[in-house]
């Protein structure tokens, strides 16, 4: 078949077109199939079939179902570039709404609301009703879904035919499906009031019938599960009672919805939570021996984060975290981060063997984790710190560049902390040997430094800077030369008899043949330094370093206070990274934010600037930190501004305080003591209205607040104490949880007119 | 929710591409491949974030089944799910390859969009999917490596006959209509495998020892049958229970598929099941620390350094502690080789062997193609070193074995008996039981 070639060009398009027309085509489904597959198969391939369109919208009216459904995929892909004639199908379309077979109906109707088109809004609306009432499930829950995409296109719809109300009605559906697809249509039509309402008659409701639901249904209503708060303990464990059979469930995911759900439910009973914690591992462990490396790498990441919720409870599964060899390397990396981890003094003597086998490992980046991870044993435990530096040192005995290079970057970095000491000698003596291995740039550097802090004890260290520079015209590495230089003239202080000579040749050579402008730069420096005054010069270049205590390991505090990183990818990428893909979301976020409200906000900063007047003498603003960057904020701050009246029940105000997460706090001190009623004038200056006050003079003063930011119509609430005694003003702003980018600005604004 | 879903071949081939939700990144399949260009071959994470957006994969047979969203996902039901539609595709299609997708993909997309709505996952039981097919597959031949046959308990009333069905009989597609495959025959297969992860010290001591097995049943059936499967009557789970003498199959744990019965499980060990069709996991289980039989595979090295001319030898010795009734086939013995090392050569002439050296990887591979249980092989191989010190012989090893073994499983246990129960119709289905011990990772260390 010639249309099967791999380039694509108008002739074959137009070969298509002749056997799309062929009058036989319609009829003989067989070759009709066979040349829709290879269109859309192209499209897959990414090529654009779109001029194809008129032929095909034809083909949707045709009998045989597999041929519909090729088309109407084909409708949904390209339906966006041709409205027009998309048009031309919805008379077919229609028709299929109201077929016979609940298939077909259903297939239209997906089809009919996934064209993404608002100008076919219209035509949907019928169709889209009846679907929610029809007698087949399988119509009915595509017709659920189906009002969350034009919800999408048009939020009108849902308002004008009371969508909210029927799919809360349907909630009694018999289908699981279909209430799962109303619960998450739900979840996204209310985005905007906290998503679907989970009281204690619905929450009751799924959890009793939970085991009804397929698997991926109970992973979301586990998730929906968060938002629903117990009245009392009784009704607390009733809850975890039913929770119980599902920690044992073969689909993690389920298992570990289940598990959040528990961990959310005790976050306040600090006895049972530790219990939680303890069933949590058995799960998690086994999950390591899954064939599925994926799932393998996410229980890591969260065995990771369970042990510093519940330190200790590891430790003797340490053989579970060794490497097998053909895990992925993701998890092996993993693996060597997590033994360093768990070791124990039990577990040391196995652990450091197993490293040392990875460190002479094939992959130069597993031999490179093994190898820090040996440093850092050695370095957060001083009852580890002589096996590990043993273990180190038979390794630099097998003069492999990479291992010795990345054995003395682990030095350079360990040495300094108070338990090392005493080995420094000891490190000092096998430096001789590593000269001629190392070869990596990061391991000379490393060496060279070595030598410079702790070369007046080592009896061969003019020699060995000799042999190195004697090499310096072939040394491409500038890092290296540059630490060949500070060395020389540090070693110089020590012991000025053997170097003299060697540094005036280092000196001359850098100023005069040395093409790099930062090299040149620092001899210069140096020898200015020199021909000044050398004892001065010894005062500035030599100074001693501090010896540093046993920090408190943990990079990842930040994640694991947090309770609602369980199960998330948050986990997966861990702090450092999590908190680089929340900032860079931020930035993409405020940018689309900042370009939709542009034309709007025009005058907003000259308001912002009349609001501060006696800022500097009033407050501390240095404490006003702001989690987002600095630039980012003064342009969103630039924008906000609250809605002059609203209107607000208590009773939704007390729906949303409980609901809400605090998204910010702040504390402030005022210097002189302001009355609370000025405060308050001064935030309802700013638009916000008052909730609940208490009346002037109890101590703390309370206040309830809220306002609606005018150009996003975002509600926020706000709790504002005051201190007589000490003078401290606290604020706790609540927000919906994807709005929280913008609380920081918002504080910034009240603090600015508070001040 | 997801936003989009694509599959992609290691060659960098978009095969599947879905959006759901038209709110992802419209070119998140050639950011994906690009991510992993970028990698030069080293595994690429699971979970991505490309501008803003994260990408979630699972790598099944060289394919990547890959999810992106724009709202924080859960890791574990994500790659559950990926998992399993990759085990859906490969049911449907019969086998899970680049080219099974390619020419069926027309059946993957109609999948797709009954396993996922606007993101939201509807179902994914073969059962409630199966009447929302209609595409048939296009059976595509895998090349499948060990011929390792199914024994039946045939069709005959008393189940006294033996068959042989070869490997591949279960890789099928599962039919969709019931006249498609002709005839069809109502077969029932039934796998147990054991995966094997080892770790030896070079003075024989066990390191670490696990095997981690299960009880995969693919079903071609019409109707919804009850299955009965009966286990060793003698089995124990649980580390802590009494055990008598030595012939009891014990495991150290066990997990069910949650639509077994286990009525019958604690008196008779059996197991009460009602198949949907296609694949499913119906137990698994694990034995750690001792195992109950010995470790396939010894392995001695011993190496002379020849300083003079520069090169290591060495005689590697393994010795298959199976029972003399039983073979392993495919085994391949990986022995990495110092960094300095320039070349390989390695005296197996014998039939059925064969050796292998990668220069890139600097790993020796030695395969035989059939290794009889309580027997031993011998190799001699010599590696040619551009420079020569004392750590060199330090950098040889660990070896890994990769191998399978049919008909064996290490815990011994056994599926008695397989009955079938159906009200409406009366035909007694052809049932194949299969036992096969493969390797995770099964090291010796050298030093």
């Amino acid at each position: 078949m010639a249309y099967l070639v791999d380039n694509w060009n108008e002739e074959d398009m137009q070969e298509i077109r002749n056997l799309l027309r062929k009058p036989t085509a319609q009829t003989e489904h067989g070759e009709l199939r066979g040349i829709l597959k290879t269109v859309l198969s192209q499209v897959t391939r990414g090529l654009d079939m779109s001029p194809l369109f008129t032929d095909i919208v034809k083909l949707c009216a045709t009998v045989s179902i597999i041929e519909k459904k090729l088309a109407y995929l084909y409708m949904t892909t390209y339906a966006r570039k041709k409205p027009d004639l998309a048009l031309l199908t919805v008379n077919t379309i229609q028709k299929d709404c109201c077929d016979a077979n609940p298939m077909i109906r259903g297939l239209a109707l997906k089809t009919l609301c996934s064209l993404r088109l608002g100008e076919l809004i219209e035509y949907t609306k019928h169709p889209l009703l009846a679907g929610l009432k029809d007698k087949s499930v399988y119509v009915r829950r595509i017709a659920v879904l189906g009002c969350l995409k034009v919800h999408h296109l048009n939020p009108q719809f849902s308002t004008d035919h009371d969508i909210v109300n029927t799919l809360y009605e349907m909630l009694r559906d018999k289908d699981v499906i279909v209430i799962t697809n109303c619960l998450m249509a739900l979840e996204e039509l209310l985005l905007q009031e906290g998503g679907v309402v989970i009281n204690q008659k619905i929450a009751h409701y799924l959890i009793n019938r939970l085991s009804d639901f397929t698997e991926w249904a109970q992973c979301c209503i586990l998730q929906l599960l968060l938002k629903y708060r117990p009245e009392n303990d009784e009704e607390t464990f009733d809850m975890m009672n039913v929770l119980e059979i599902y920690l044992k469930h073969t689909n993690s995911g389920v298992c570990m919805a289940a598990i959040r759900l528990m961990l959310h439910l005790t976050k306040d009973l600090p006895d049972i939570i530790q219990d939680v914690y303890k069933r949590l591992k058995g799960p998690l462990v086994s999950l390591l021996s899954s064939d599925r490396p994926e799932l393998v790498y996410t229980s890591l990441c969260h065995l990771e984060w369970l042990n510093i919720k519940a330190p200790g409870k590891l430790d003797k599964y340490y053989k579970k975290f060794f490497c097998r060899y053909n895990d992925p390397g993701y998890i092996k990396y993993k693996k060597v981060e997590l033994l360093a981890i768990l070791c124990t003094n039990e577990s040391l003597k196995d652990i450091t063997e197993e490293l040392s086998v990875y460190a002479t490992d094939v992959s130069v980046l597993l031999s490179q984790f093994a190898i820090r991870a040996l440093g850092q044993l050695a370095k957060m435990n001083p009852a580890f710190t002589l096996t590990c530096i043993e273990a180190m040192w038979s390794l630099l005995f097998l003069e492999l560049d990479s291992v010795s290079s990345e054995i003395l970057v682990v030095f350079h970095d360990i040495l300094r902390y108070e338990n090392l000491i005493d080995y420094i000698t000891g490190v000092i003596t096998k430096l001789p040997v590593c000269e001629h291995v190392v070869q990596d740039p990061r391991g000379k550097t490393a060496l060279v430094w070595l030598i410079a802090q702790h070369g007046k004890d080592l009896l061969d260290a003019p020699y060995i800077l000799e042999s190195m520079l004697d090499s310096w015209e072939e040394e491409p590495s500038k890092l290296v030369k540059l630490s060949l230089l500070t060395t020389t003239t540090k070693l110089f202080f020590s012991r000025p008899a053997e170097c003299q000579d060697m540094l005036g040749k280092v000196l001359q050579r850098c100023i005069e043949s040395s093409d790099d402008p930062d090299v040149r730069e620092k001899a210069l420096m140096y020898y200015r330094l020199l021909s000044k005054d050398v004892q001065k010069a010894r005062d500035i270049i030599c100074t001693s370093q501090p010896h540093l205590g046993i920090l408190p390991t943990d990079g990842t505090s930040s994640l694991s206070s947090n309770l609602q990183h369980f199960n998330s990818v948050a986990l997966l990428f861990g702090a450092d990274k999590w908190q680089e893909v929340q900032q860079s979301k931020l930035i993409g976020k405020s940018k689309v934010y900042s370009q939709s409200l542009h034309p709007v906000t025009v005058s907003k900063p000259d308001e912002t600037e009349l609001c501060m007047p006696e800022t500097s003498q009033l407050l501390d603003l240095n404490e006003v930190t702001t989690e987002i960057r600095s630039d980012v904020t003064s342009q969103v701050v630039s924008e906000i501004k609250f809605a002059p009246t609203i209107s607000l029940s208590p009773e939704e105000f007390e729906g949303k305080w409980m609901l809400w997460k605090s998204s910010k706090q702040q504390q402030l001190p005022l210097l002189e003591s302001v009355p609370p009623n000025d405060i308050q004038d001064r935030l309802a200056g700013l638009g916000w209205q008052a909730m609940a006050i208490s009346p002037e003079g109890s101590d703390p003063w309370k206040a309830f607040l809220y306002a609606k930011e005018a150009n996003t119509d975002q509600l926020y609430l706000m709790e504002v104490n005051l201190h007589s005694e000490t003078d401290l003003l606290t604020f706790d702003i609540k927000c919906q949880e994807d709005q929280q980018w913008v609380t920081s600005a918002v504080m910034k604004l009240i603090l600015d007119a508070v001040s | 929710m997801l936003s989009q879903f694509f599959i992609v071949s290691s060659r960098g081939d978009v095969l599947i591409y879905k959006d759901f939700r038209g709110d992802g990144l419209p070119n998140a399949a050639e950011l994906f491949l690009e991510r992993l260009k970028q990698g030069k071959g080293a595994e690429l994470a699971p979970a991505e974030e490309l501008e803003g957006v994260y990408f979630m994969h699972v790598k099944r047979n060289g394919l990547y089944f890959v999810c992106t969203s724009r709202s924080d996902l859960s890791p574990f039901a994500t790659f559950e799910l990926l998992s399993r539609v990759s085990s859906l595709v490969k049911d449907y299609c019969g086998v899970l390859t680049d080219e099974g997708i390619r020419r069926n993909f027309a059946l993957v997309y109609e999948l797709l969009d009954e396993i996922i709505d606007y993101g939201y996952v509807q179902t994914t039981s073969t059962k409630s999917l199966k009447p929302y097919i209609h595409n048939e597959a296009e059976v595509v031949k895998a090349d499948h490596l060990a011929d390792v046959g199914f024994l039946t308990f045939g069709p005959g009333l008393f189940g006294t006959e033996f068959r042989f069905a070869p490997s591949h009989a279960a890789e099928k597609p599962i039919p969709v209509t019931p006249s498609s495959q002709g005839s069809s025959r109502n077969e029932v297969y039934v796998d147990v495998i054991e995966r094997m992860t080892v770790i030896m010290a070079a003075n024989g001591s066990l390191i670490r020892s696990e095997v981690n097995g299960s009880l995969q049943m693919k079903t071609f059936v019409i109707g919804s049958p009850e299955l009965k499967l009966g286990l060793s009557e003698d089995l124990v789970i649980g580390k802590t229970s009494e055990i008598g003498y030595g012939t009891a199959v014990r495991l150290d744990q066990a997990q069910f598929h949650p639509s077994v019965d286990l009525a019958d499980f604690e008196h008779k060990r059996a197991l009460t099941i009602h198949p949907s069709e296609g694949e499913c996991t119906i137990m698994r289980y694990s034995i750690t620390g001792e195992l109950p039989s010995r470790l396939p595979f010894q392995v001695s090295a011993v190496t002379t350094e020849l300083e003079e001319k520069q090169c290591l030898e060495v005689q590697l010795e393994v010795q298959c502690d199976l029972p003399s009734s039983n073979h392993a086939v495919d085994v391949d013995v990986h022995l990495p080789v110092p960094k300095a090392t320039t070349d390989v050569i390695a005296s197996t002439s014998a039939a059925g062997q064969s050796a292998k050296y990668k220069p890139q990887e600097k790993i020796f591979t030695w395969t035989i193609n059939k290794f009889h249980g309580a027997s031993k092989l011998k190799t001699r191989i010599r590696i040619q070193l551009s420079q020569f010190h004392r750590a060199t012989v330090r950098e040889l090893g660990p070896v890994s074995f990769q191998f399978e073994i049919k008909n064996y499983v290490s815990s011994h246990l056994e599926v008695k008996y397989m009955k079938l129960f159906d009200r409406q119709h009366s035909y007694v289905p052809f049932r194949w039981v299969r036992y096969v011990t493969l390797s995770d990772s099964y090291t010796i260390r050298l030093r």
